[in-house]
């Protein structure tokens, strides 16, 4: 019995890295959506002869991107391996791989159908709206899941 | 047949094992994170630390200076061997 109680109290551990983590900020969303929409101006705008100006916006997009990461390591403490999630983690993952291939497909389709402009703005609003959607609901559904398992 | 003898001494104990498990869930873990997770006084925390790291199990490296500064633990491969095999023993004992 006692073995049994450890046995979950070194689960719960394993599970720290993953479950207890600072939320990320309000526009998180927003700077996830707007980097993608930096790609998108350079992948759709690149052809019409500013290809340094939105090369430029795509190197800050991800000069911030990179800058934001290194303060949230530093605020969160620890970074975890990926590759040891525990399950309900591991499907929020997957269910955030499945969401990100969606959102990339439907911003290829707008592309390729309407005007460059028109595919930047899909691309920052389903990026913007997939992430926040990740970010408060999916991910900490994941969590409370591994919480009320190894309680 | 695996028997309570066959557990590592060095990471049996409840303090070192809990922080063994954090660190072999992540890329790398910040003392402060494990002082909050294992609610240890920082002195405790070192100690254990300390015989974790004498036993090559973690490796440690300074991040910044002064107040802001930052110790950053990664487990080694042995680390990361030896808390799996003392998984699987623990696993084995219980029959699961």
């Amino acid at each position: 019995m006692e073995s049994k109680v450890s046995l979950r109290e070194l689960n719960l551990a394993a599970a720290r890295p993953f479950i207890e983590y600072p939320p990320t900020p309000w526009w998180y969303p927003g700077l996830i959506g707007g980097y993608f929409a930096a790609i998108a101006v350079a992948l759709f705008q690149g052809a019409d002869g500013h290809i340094v100006a939105e090369l430029s916006v795509f190197a800050g997009a991800a000069l911030t991107l990179g800058v934001f990461f290194r303060w949230y390591r530093a605020r969160w403490g620890t970074w975890p391996q990926m590759s040891e999630a525990p399950a309900e983690i591991r499907r929020a993952y997957r269910l955030a791989f499945a969401g990100a291939s969606v959102a990339l497909l439907l911003t290829v389709v707008v592309a390729l159908l309407s005007p460059p402009l028109a595919a930047v703005a899909v691309t920052f609003v389903v990026f913007t709206t997939s992430v926040w959607a990740y970010e408060r609901r999916v991910y900490p559904a994941a969590c409370a899941a591994v919480r009320s398992r190894l309680a | 047949m695996t028997t309570p003898a066959d557990l590592d001494g060095t990471i049996h104990s409840p303090k070192r094992l809990a922080a063994m498990a954090i660190l072999a869930s992540s890329t790398t873990t910040d003392f402060s994170f494990l002082r909050e997770q294992l609610k240890l006084a920082d002195a405790d925390l070192s100690k254990q630390m300390g015989a974790l790291r004498e036993a090559g199990y973690v490796e440690t490296k300074k991040i910044g200076h002064g107040r802001t500064g930052q110790t950053r633990f990664t487990i080694t491969s042995e680390g990361r061997a030896a808390y799996l095999a003392y998984r699987r023993h623990l696993l084995d004992l219980l029959g699961e």
